[in-house]
């Protein structure tokens, strides 16, 4: 058998690239580090050749680190002037002897850089991310002067696909204040002929969608308005990657004919490399109506955005927008019950409507870790202000203003957070690359903006500015508080004794108990995403996702016009997928769980009156008859679907639990009828009771539910599921063959193990919760660190009081006590103010996430009693030191 | 009559100098930073050779060039180097002075 090659470790290669002393040395050091990882790989194995690896890695980061921060202090020494004005000769000298500072206390220097540069990098990191996938997802010249209408319902905010083919054309009308509209509507078709047939993402559009976003063909040209004439409308513009992935970049293909949903199209352009709208499209189509399609009112799945001509405000296009829209309503009261006009920005009207609120909330995290690691690092500086206390009264005495000294320690801080930069950059670019990997493509397509995350130019001014801003918080209290004059005491007593010690160990642990109060909120937040998340992908589905493998394939209305011939696909595809080793049931459904769509019929319920303003709907699937059983979805009352469930027989349906409660509360459904859609579809007799599935943990869980045979009601929909004995992955390829045993022109698509479906799903949340889980962390290492640190201050500021008490008798425990129970004291504080800020998060939360429940007892318990465990721990050592103090010793000094 | 060498070699120059010329036609990175673990005991950090072999080529005391991609570096190709004729004169004129001071030094340094 063909061993893949062995390869080192991903990330520490890209790291050890990043870390390379220059572009040209990548490749070499890359090169190197692979060759003799080969070589440890066997001479010590693999796992001890990928340590190997990390280690190298680390080392060059370590290396350029070193580099970068001699370069840069080299730069600013350099770049500052020795002589001339005044003011700028006092800011050098500030900053030289910042550095000197900072060179001569290389351990507390270390670990404030180490921590700013977490605490900044997180923030960079979320404000890349804010700034390129909320305020610039698109690219498109000129596109704050894109505007979209949309047509919402009162209760649906979604801005996408709210309008039908009557109301493009009402909009396509000219305008006073817009260049034109332009509207675009899914589109995702088969693509066969040639090699393996493929599902692409194809959209329709009409003719102002390419002009109005300025876009040019890369060959060919793209489609205008002759295009658009019904009948004669199948030419179509394909992106720059299909061009590339299926027609080898040839640029003869422009003219070819080729075959979309089994009818011929002519290829007439190639869209520009970079243009991939909307949702990473392969292929544009013209949009064109018949003449009764052009009519419909009714089925609202279209989007539509419009230009502002040059000098017009977005007040006055939606003030025209509004009155065409109010004419609209006039005209026809029925297609506009409960309808509303709201106009947006093209970039908020585009982007996905929950990203704002999550990037918020990840910024709001990352706010947070930066402001736990200014705590920590005002803890820090405190600490060195008390041990600098005598230089600083010396400075003080000799007549430096109290001004001069403040501005000294700035600097300072100053330095440190500007030395700090290039590493939070660093961590900036290693989140970016993390968030990227971990994002499935499938996904990808429908976030604007995400390739494109990155550390540039812009990113790295706003983080200069970040850093500055931080520097000066975290500096502030300490320098004001350490510049305080009283020269008498401090040089009286030599800097030890009581004076100014109370209020200086009052802010100390004001800090610590800020500190906890932060931490607690965020440590709150992040259990709530991750239970979310848990909950999400391993929580009782009412269905059995292991050992089942699903497929999907759509069937054209071209090759498959007549409900017969998609039957015929079904159950040939079944009887072969059937004969697949390994293979134990197999079925179809129109729809299953996971899958995004829903569609939903209208329900009419025999025997009930029907209010024409509010028909009740119902989720819809037509299924084989071993549906249920292959998915183990429990038959509650009644019976499942039968092979002799078809054509003449008595059409049947099976309802959910959920729509029996619903609709026939308490009482039995069966033997009772229903209609599904439209008044002339034949009356379904219900024959049975299924259990209650969660189609999306995000909208849709516990929905009224109708299962219709689909030898009844042959779909074009065709979702295949296998349960297997074997792993279900392995019969993938199986599963791919058969669907073209039946039909070699059919692409399947999305074919992946139930479980995977799932995480794939729950990809947004989990994301969230890893993010979230990550800042959490963070936070609760630096509270920790943070508590240790003021802990281990008071017991070295406490020593002579310690001895004293020690020698009058006091033991061993008592003094643990005392020092255990100052912890304990300053976290309780912390936890009962942060608890307030961890409910009015939670609230805010639920909001936000699908799925998340704010008020959890057990886990704000536990991330309090955690909080306080990490306080008793982290007082516990300076504790233990506390009673090693020699009395003797303690009161000789 | 030699003139004068122009440019001054640092320690850690002049042994990747030294290890070069030892590694002959096949020197590159590996082999050279090889060279210098076991003929002299001195474990050198890649970035810290990297930027020295730089500086040694602006000198001109060193010439590189890219060999073929290879699998077994994950497709990427070597860097070989050689010494220039200005690089052997100059570890000569090194070599030379460190001759002419430690003449008559052998009783103090315990050289046989």
């Amino acid at each position: 058998m063909n061993r893949p090659p062995l390869r080192p470790p991903p990330l520490a290669e890209w790291l050890a690239r990043r870390a390379a002393p220059g572009p040209d040395w990548r490749d070499v050091s890359a090169g190197d580090l692979h060759e003799e990882f080969l070589a440890v790989a066997r001479a010590d194995g693999v796992r001890r050749a990928r340590r190997w690896y990390w280690r190298q890695a680390l080392g060059l980061v370590v290396e350029m680190a070193g580099r970068v921060t001699r370069a840069a202090a080299d730069a600013v020494r350099s770049a500052l002037p020795r002589k001339g004005d005044q003011m700028f000769a006092a800011l050098a000298q500030e900053l030289r002897l910042a550095f000197r500072a900072m060179r001569h206390q290389p351990l507390a220097s270390g670990v404030v850089i180490v921590t700013l540069a977490l605490g900044l990098g997180a923030n960079v990191a979320t404000f890349g991310m804010m700034d390129t996938l909320v305020l610039r997802p698109f690219t498109f010249p000129e596109v704050d002067r894109l505007v979209m209408p949309s047509e919402n319902s009162t209760d649906d905010p979604y801005p996408k696909e709210t309008i039908a083919p009557a109301g493009v054309r009402a909009y396509e009308a000219p305008w006073q204040t817009l260049e034109a509209t332009a509207a675009y509507g899914w589109w995702d078709v088969n693509l066969s002929g040639g090699q393996e047939p493929e599902r692409v993402l194809g959209f329709r559009v009409t003719a102002a969608f390419f002009p109005l976003l300025r876009t040019v063909p890369a060959r060919g040209r793209l489609l205008d308005a002759r295009d658009m004439t019904w009948g004669a409308h199948h030419q179509v513009v394909i992106s720059d990657g299909l061009w590339r992935r299926r027609f080898g970049a040839d640029p003869a293909v422009v003219g070819r004919t080729i075959r979309l949903d089994g009818e011929p199209h002519e290829v007439v352009g190639i869209a520009p490399p970079t243009f991939v709208f909307p949702d990473s499209a392969d292929i544009w189509a013209p949009m064109s109506f018949s003449a009764s399609d052009a009519e419909d009112r009714s089925s609202r799945r279209l989007t539509v955005f419009g230009r502002l001509r040059p000098d017009v405000s977005l007040a006055a296009a939606s003030a025209e927008m509004e009155a065409r829209f109010s004419a609209l309503e006039t005209a026809h009261p029925d297609a506009y019950r409960d309808r509303r006009l709201v106009v947006r920005s093209f970039s908020e009207g585009m982007i996905d409507i929950g990203m704002p609120k999550v990037l918020v909330l990840w910024q709001a995290a990352a706010v947070l870790v930066l402001l736990i690691g200014c705590t920590n690092i005002a803890n820090l500086l405190l600490a060195r202000g008390a041990a600098r206390q005598r230089e600083l009264a010396v400075r003080l005495a000799i007549g430096a203003s109290r001004w001069r000294v403040v501005r000294q320690l700035l600097a300072e801080s100053v330095v440190l957070a500007l030395v700090a930069l290039p590493a939070a950059l660093a961590v900036a670019a290693l989140v970016f690359r993390l968030v990227k990997g971990a994002m499935p493509a499938m996904l990808v397509r429908f976030v604007p903006g995400w390739d494109r995350m990155a550390v540039d130019a812009g990113l790295a001014g706003w983080a200069v500015a970040a850093a500055l801003l931080t520097a000066v918080i975290f500096s502030l209290l300490p320098a004001l508080q350490s510049s305080r004059p009283n020269l008498t005491g401090t040089l009286r007593d030599g800097g030890r004794g009581a004076t100014g010690l109370a209020m200086r160990s009052r802010l100390r642990r004001g800090l610590v108990v800020a500190e906890i109060a932060l931490a607690l909120p965020l440590l709150i937040a992040s259990g709530l995403a991750a239970v979310g998340a848990q909950r999400f992908a391993s929580g009782p589905q009412g269905y059995d996702p292991a050992g089942v493998l699903r497929a999907r394939t759509i069937l054209p209305e071209a090759t498959h016009p007549t409900p017969e011939a998609r039957l015929q696909f079904t159950e040939r595809l079944i009887d072969a997928a059937r004969q697949i080793p390994g293979v134990e049931l197999a079925a179809t459904a129109s729809v299953m769980p996971t899958v995004t769509s829903n569609p939903q019929r209208r329900l009419t319920i025999e025997g009930k009156p029907v209010d024409p303003a509010h028909s009740i709907s119902i989720s819809y699937r037509a299924v084989s008859p071993d549906y249920l059983a292959t998915l183990r979805i429990p038959v509650v009352h009644g019976r499942s679907f039968t092979p002799a469930d078809r054509g003449a027989a008595r059409p049947v349906a099976i309802v959910s639990e959920a729509a029996a409660q619903r609709f026939w509360p308490g009482e039995s459904p069966l033997g009772r009828r229903l209609r599904l859609g439209s008044d002339d579809r034949p009356w379904l007799t219900v024959v049975g009771v299924a259990g209650d599935t969660i189609h999306d943990w995000f909208d849709s869980r516990r929905e009224p539910t109708a299962y219709v045979p689909v030898a009844q009601a042959p779909a074009s929909s065709i979702n295949l599921i296998l349960r297997t004995s074997v792993p279900p992955e392995t019969v993938a390829d199986a599963t791919r063959r058969a669907i073209a045993s039946v039909d070699p022109s059919q692409p399947a698509f999305e074919i992946m193990t139930m479980t995977e479906a799932l995480r794939v799903r729950t990809t947004g949340l989990r994301f969230i919760s890893a993010l979230m889980a990550a800042f959490g962390l963070l936070a609760l290492v630096l509270a920790t660190v943070g508590i240790y640190s003021v802990m281990a201050y008071y017991v070295a500021q406490r020593r002579h009081e310690m001895g004293v008490r020690m020698a009058l008798g006091a033991s061993a425990r008592d003094i643990v006590r005392l020092t255990v129970g100052q912890g304990a004291r300053m976290a309780a504080l912390g936890i009962v103010i942060g608890l307030g800020f961890g409910v009015a998060l939670a609230r805010v939360m639920e909001n936000l996430l699908f799925g998340v429940v704010a008020l959890e007892p057990w886990l704000f318990a536990t991330v309090a009693l955690t909080l306080a465990a990490a306080a008793v721990a982290a007082s516990l050592l300076p504790a233990r030191h506390a009673t090693s103090v020699d009395p003797a010793s303690a009161l000789r000094v | 009559m030699q003139s004068m060498p122009q440019v001054y070699l640092g320690e850690f120059e002049h042994l990747i100098l030294l290890a070069v010329l030892q590694c002959g036609d096949s020197a590159d990175t590996v082999s050279v930073r090889q060279t210098l673990a076991t003929r002299a005991g001195r474990r050198v950090a890649r970035g810290a050779l990297f930027t020295a072999l730089d500086r040694l080529e602006t000198k001109g005391l060193v010439r590189s060039r890219l060999g073929p991609p290879l699998d077994e570096r994950g497709g990427r190709a070597r860097r070989h180097y050689a010494v220039t004729a200005s690089g052997r004169q100059a570890v000569r004129a090194a070599h030379a002075a460190v001759a002419g001071l430690a003449r008559g030094l052998d009783a103090v340094l315990g050289r046989p």
